[in-house]
């Protein structure tokens, strides 16, 4: 079953219009608590009926600085987040000094007046609410609680019932009764201070509670690592590196009870030689890094590809290079990994754009590693792996465990050869332990049989063997998916996490300008699926004598994607949107870039 | 000779004299003497002249990358505890490349057996200098001497936790053979160094050197058990050398810290879909 069947059956919901998008902010240095106040309040919606995606911005510390979470509601799903601001909560006073140019006409700003001298702000179309968030933290428990009692201010500023609040913090705190006791008086008191001292106060949207079907809010990083999960995952490896780290730490929390085996390796070359060794024998293996580590795990690429060993990698991609900007995003690894490790080999490169597509591309991932033997790179980046956007249940029906040309004791072949030739390249595989099937797996270039060889005819059969299988892959994948009406005249084109902006902008739009537009999402990089891309961008179309226009919509600065479109199909892509100063594409800010291209 | 089940359609390709040869027969026979079947024994090589005995042994084998065999035997030994898993190295490619990998594997104590052909010099390179060389080694890449003093991986492994730390010498192969042996029953990680004349590119450290400086410590009344005098040991050398087992322990293997671990070997498990259920409930 091609599992791209259950998204298709989303997108008639993703070209849906909507208007309605607020942005609730929340800053502070770090160890203030801005992220758990933040999830809290994206669960809290999502539990009063809402959809909302999650934001964050942190620097490389531990302490101080200037931490920022910011939760995007909508009624419809959304993937993508804005940078036009509805509610300011400032823990300090530099949240407000580097964010109040952020905030729309009849914002609001939450901040506590004993604490923060506003002085001269220039804006006079935003609301000031102060709220006495040290004075009521100081009854609950002194300042680490203040993120809480702001949580209980935000649920009356936009009036909904705190209880669902209150429930959320239960779950949260579970199994430590004083916690909650403390965290529960906490958000009552923010929550009834609003109400009796700033009742005037009218939210510009209003919110009623409504029961939906169960759905999950859950980042790109726990996706993958769920998907990875369902599809039989055993072994992981990994070597702690921003913003990769999540996956680490969420398996090696779920090793024991799902039967993972988790090792925290020495190094990023460890890692990936030691995943190798578990694949070698059987198991269903991955890894995941960053750019950094991902560079360091180049020659065990190579070792992947010419052994046919069955591997996994994520690198989930941060601003580079070298150390680059260990906590902000882009996607500047696209040519990295596409030729990352010495010589010509197979690989597969699958990019998600959203996290719906992260949990069902991890589990084809390793259907794909092992039905071609080949190692299969998921490219994922900050902004998808830390964000936390609501979503329908995955659908476990959905996963299908397909290990490919795994032969058993009893249908290994006599005299087996590893590496036979065969007409779609894949050679039946044995696994140490089996009799019968004794062979040797080289990192050198090989014979049939593995043994290393320098023989002019065997190199060419071996290498001409695994392009073969690259061939064989592309007939099994899919990866350009057009959005929106084919008769559209512009045609944005991008791949990986710029799905969500860039849908959830044309959803800003009113209709009659969204519908000029159409969006190609490439979601597999390699194979590139050509074939396809070239249909989509290459329509010929006319509309009273104007041409279709392409629009490169990427989160770098070489148009990393058009070069590799114009080399595999000739197509150009002279227009490009984009964006490499380690932010996200806002929604509202492509859309009125969009808007400016017309 | 019933270790001839152990060679493959390839000869070697070591130089005449080569210390490799006597490894190569010592590993298959403590092999057929533990009577652990082929097909159950995995070999990790290293890239190197021990590390081209790969394609000379019939079992399964791996060639790993340069330097990184041990991580890769770690990860194979995890996923199937039932596979003995051996490692062949060089002293450049197991204490230069993979000195890293060697100090955490040491650290970790997974149960597999690592014989490294300490040679002192690169051979397949054609000759230059190796981390074990002495210093002012003359060699290709140093022809004014080698400045830095050699490594200890002896010493090194004591000290990093290793729980069967041992010498070996390819001319006195029936102590060789003990100790592979040994080494592979030991149940932790086990190290055997072993001292391998390089006839083609190392003059200095040749058989005429070792021959009468090497001793036994099982003939010397040493303790085993003994951590600080195995660690003076390792510091021997010169008209002595030390060689046998230095240190062993009892220290339980990685995996028995593993719950994960436990039963069935991890690939014998049947691969099925995992239930989201339990999963999911932390999303909602």
């Amino acid at each position: 079953m091609n599992f791209y069947n259950i998204l298709n059956i989303k997108i008639s919901n993703q070209m849906k219009n909507t208007n309605f998008r607020f942005t609730w902010k929340i800053g502070g240095e770090a160890g203030f608590g801005i992220k758990s106040a933040g999830l809290s309040f994206a669960k809290a919606l999502m539990r009063a009926g809402y959809e909302t995606f999650d934001y964050s911005e942190y620097p490389s510390l531990i302490r101080g600085g200037h931490n920022t979470y910011q939760v995007t509601v909508s009624e419809e799903p959304i993937k993508s987040t804005d940078s036009a601001i509805d509610i300011l909560v400032a823990l300090n006073k530099t949240t407000i000094d580097k964010h109040v140019a952020e905030l729309v006409k009849g914002a609001v700003v939450l901040y506590d007046g004993s604490e923060i001298k506003l002085g001269k702000i220039a804006r006079q179309d935003i609301q000031f609410l102060s709220v006495p968030f040290k004075e009521m933290a100081a009854q609950t428990g002194g300042d680490i609680m203040r993120n809480t009692v702001a949580m209980g201010a935000t649920m009356a500023v936009i009036n909904l019932p705190l209880k669902i609040l209150a429930q959320v913090t239960e779950e949260i705190f579970a199994g430590k009764p004083q916690v909650i006791e403390n965290n529960l008086k906490a958000i009552e008191l923010g929550y009834e201070y609003v109400k009796k001292h700033h009742n005037e106060f009218v939210f510009k949207h209003e919110l009623v509670v409504e029961k939906k079907p169960q759905r999950m809010l859950i980042p790109g990083n726990e996706a993958l690592s769920m998907g990875a999960l369902a599809a039989g995952l055993n072994f992981f490896a990994a070597y702690p590196m921003t913003p990769a780290t999540s996956v680490l730490t969420y398996l090696a929390a779920k090793g024991v009870e799902q039967g993972v085996v988790v090792k925290h390796a020495e190094d990023e070359i460890s890692v990936i030689n030691m995943a190798l060794g578990a694949a070698h024998v059987g198991a269903r293996a991955m890894v995941a890094t960053s750019g950094g580590g991902f560079a360091l795990m180049s020659e065990g690429l190579g070792l992947a590809a010419v052994s046919e060993t069955p591997l996994v990698l994520i690198n989930v991609q941060r601003p580079g290079s070298a150390t680059g900007m260990p906590t902000w995003t882009d996607q500047g690894d696209l040519r990295f990994v596409l030729h990352a490790g010495q010589g010509e080999f197979p690989r597969i490169i699958l990019a998600p754009g959203d996290v719906d597509e992260c949990f069902y591309m991890a589990a084809q991932a390793f259907n794909l590693a092992e039905k071609y033997q080949t190692p299969v790179i998921i490219l994922s980046d900050k902004f998808l792996a830390e964000g936390s956007a609501t979503v329908p249940v995955f659908d476990e029906k959905a996963v299908e465990i397909d290990r490919g040309k795994l032969l058993t004791e009893k249908t290994i072949p006599a005299s087996y050869r590893r590496y036979r030739l065969t007409a779609d390249g894949v050679s039946p595989r044995a696994l140490p332990g089996m009799k019968g099937g004794i062979y040797h797996a080289d990192s050198y270039e090989h014979s049939e049989y593995g043994f290393s060889s320098e023989d002019m005819g065997e190199r060419i059969e071996q290498v001409n063997k695994r392009a073969k299988k690259l061939e064989a892959a592309r007939q099994d994948l899919d990866g350009a998916t057009l959005y929106g009406s084919s008769k559209a005249l512009i045609t944005l084109v991008g791949w990986g996490s710029v799905k969500g902006p860039i849908i959830d902008a044309l959803n800003i739009l009113p209709e009659k300008i969204s519908a000029k537009f159409n969006f190609l999402h490439v979601n597999v990089i390699w194979p590139l699926p050509s074939q396809a891309i070239k249909k989509y961008l290459n329509s010929k179309k006319k509309l009273l004598g104007k041409s279709q226009r392409l629009v490169l919509v990427e989160n770098n600065s070489e148009a990393q994607l058009a070069a590799l479109i114009r080399q595999e199909t000739g197509v150009d892509i002279t227009e490009r949107i984009l964006r490499y100063d380690g932010r996200p594409f806002f929604a509202n800010e492509l859309a009125e870039d969009f808007k400016n291209l017309l | 000779m019933s270790i001839e089940k152990y060679n493959t359609s390839c000869p070697p390709t070591w130089c005449p004299g080569c210390g490799n040869f006597s490894i190569w027969n010592e590993i298959k026979k403590a092999l057929d003497e533990l009577g652990i079947p082929q097909h159950k024994t995995l070999i990790v090589y290293g890239i190197g002249c021990s590390g081209n005995m790969y394609n000379t042994i019939n079992t399964y084998a791996w060639h790993s990358l340069h330097g990184r065999s041990l991580p890769t035997a770690v990860g194979a030994k995890l996923a199937n505890k039932d596979l003995t898993v051996i490692v062949v190295a060089g002293d450049g490619d197991g204490l230069g490349e993979g000195m890293g990998h060697f100090i955490h594997a040491l650290r970790g104590n997974v149960d597999i057996t690592y014989l490294i052909h300490e040679n002192k010099v690169y051979g397949l390179t054609t000759g230059q200098t190796a981390p074990t060389s002495a210093k002012g080694f003359v060699s290709r890449s140093t022809p004014e001497g080698v400045i830095e003093v050699p490594v200890n991986p002896l010493s090194l492994a004591i000290a990093s936790g290793g729980g069967f730390v041992s010498r070996g010498y390819v001319g006195k192969p029936q102590q060789l053979s003990s100790l592979i042996k040994q080494a592979i029953t030991h149940k932790g990680f086990s190290l055997v160094d072993i001292l391998q004349p390089c006839v083609t590119f190392n003059k200095v450290d040749t058989y005429q050197y070792y021959q009468d400086k090497v001793y036994d410590l099982a003939e010397s009344g040493h303790d085993v058990t003994d951590y600080n005098n195995a660690f003076i040991k390792s510091r021997e050398w010169g008209e002595k050398i030390p060689t046998g087992v230095f240190y062993q322990d009892v220290r339980e293997d990685y995996a028995a810290d593993v719950v994960q671990e436990k039963g069935k070997a991890l690939v014998s498990r049947p691969m099925v879909k995992r239930k989201l259920k339990t999963l999911v409930k932390e999303f909602i």
